[in-house]
């Protein structure tokens, strides 16, 4: 019995990621999005009975992985008419809501300049690459400093070792310096604004995260890279406006 | 093309070079008002450039459905052990750790270097940016519960 409610569960995953590609209502596909969860979270609490408390574990196990997938990537996450998602497309109004696209709103995915139907339409001026806005991404590197940091911890007391905080430390220096380097080629505020978020990674790191940000940042001012494939250029139009002029 | 890429990811490395010109895809509703609204104000040297925005949302739904398989798999297989006797609260804690650090790395990554580089390569950079997270969530996880 156990590995026929496991694979119920592996359906109801499955079934639940694969919404998206049928041509449904967006409330029609967050319904059946929602049904898939909770079944898989019944399919996981069976795979464990009669151990109870193990079945609820797994079941939240479950439903907690779908909620976290429904966050990342998709917008199937409205409470009281708001969508929350990662993403800055998933975070638009659902397409049966929004205004036509003449009225200069996104549509379901639009967040570029060209599927509005404006080209100065920018319906997130700060964000990176149009996927992330500048809180959320900010918010991102907080989590990253704290497992950097983290395993740094756990490596001095003699708890961890081996190449993977080595690696955490690479991979927090190298987000530091093109997240600096980012903002700094694209004449952005330091940090794009999000000084809290900043400041919580510069104090996780003992404030080699701040160092190393400051110096990719004021450096990128003198010697901006801005190469022509860039994504800021496609998804924030006023940096093709000011490139054309320049 | 490192030996490790994936056959989706090699394909989807591929399809920006391929696939025609900006505004000129195939079957995008939006790809005539795309090529208009941007011609006017680019930049003279990406003229030439080759990837349309339909690529990079071609490249961000590449994104979605490697998180989605990353967090359905890696769920299904921590249920799968927990109900043949692995103890509930380390591997639950693991999975979050996993998990948390694996969007939390590969998203700005691939954002970041969309931003810097562009389209090209953004897929790789997120994939490679969502292991160093994941395995740096997993680690100091396992080294809290003092494994």
């Amino acid at each position: 019995m156990k590995d026929i409610f496991f694979g119920a569960a592996v359906v109801c995953f499955f079934a639940g990621f694969s919404v998206s590609s049928f041509r449904l209502s967006r409330n029609a596909q967050r319904r059946a999005y929602w049904v898939c969860a909770c079944l898989a979270g019944v399919s996981g609490f069976l795979m464990c009975y009669p151990n109870w408390e193990k079945g609820l574990g797994v079941a939240g196990l479950f439903f907690g992985a779908m909620a976290i997938a429904a966050y990342v990537t998709t917008p199937y996450i409205k409470i009281g008419g708001k969508v929350y998602a990662l993403t800055v497309s998933d975070s638009q109004p659902d397409p049966e809501e929004a205004p036509t696209p003449s009225g200069g709103h996104a549509s379901a995915k639009g967040v570029l300049a060209a599927d509005s139907g404006d080209p100065e339409f920018d319906p997130a001026p700060d964000s990176y690459s149009a996927i992330l806005s500048a809180a959320k991404m900010w918010w991102m590197l907080v989590i990253v400093a704290v497992i950097a940091a983290g395993n740094m911890y756990f490596v001095v007391v003699g708890r961890a070792g081996g190449l993977i905080p080595v690696i955490m430390a690479a991979f927090i220096t190298l987000l530091a310096i093109g997240v600096g380097y980012a903002d700094g080629s694209w004449n952005y505020a330091i940090a794009r604004r999000q000084h809290f978020q900043f400041g919580v990674v510069s104090l996780i790191t003992a404030g080699s995260f701040a160092v190393v940000y400051l110096a990719a940042y004021f450096t990128a001012r003198l010697r901006p890279l801005r190469r022509a494939q860039s994504m800021e250029y496609r998804v924030h139009p006023r940096h093709s406006k000011r490139s054309a002029a320049d | 093309m490192p030996a490790a890429v994936s056959p989706a990811a090699e394909l989807a490395q591929r399809s920006i070079s391929r696939w025609p010109a900006r505004g000129a895809s195939a079957g995008s509703p939006t790809s005539g008002r795309q090529s208009n609204a941007h011609t006017h104000s680019i930049p003279a040297s990406t003229k030439g450039f080759t990837s349309s925005e339909a690529d990079a949302k071609a490249l961000e739904g590449f994104g979605r459905q490697l998180t989605k398989a990353g967090i359905g798999l890696d769920a299904l297989f921590t249920g799968y052990d927990v109900a043949n006797g692995a103890p509930l609260g380390p591997a639950a804690a693991e999975f979050g750790g996993r998990a948390a650090g694996g969007f939390a790395g590969g998203w700005p990554a691939g954002s970041l270097w969309g931003s810097l580089v562009g389209p090209e390569g953004t897929l790789i950079v997120g994939l490679l940016g969502g292991i160093a997270g994941a395995a740096g969530g997993d680690e100091v996880v396992k080294a809290g519960l003092g494994e």
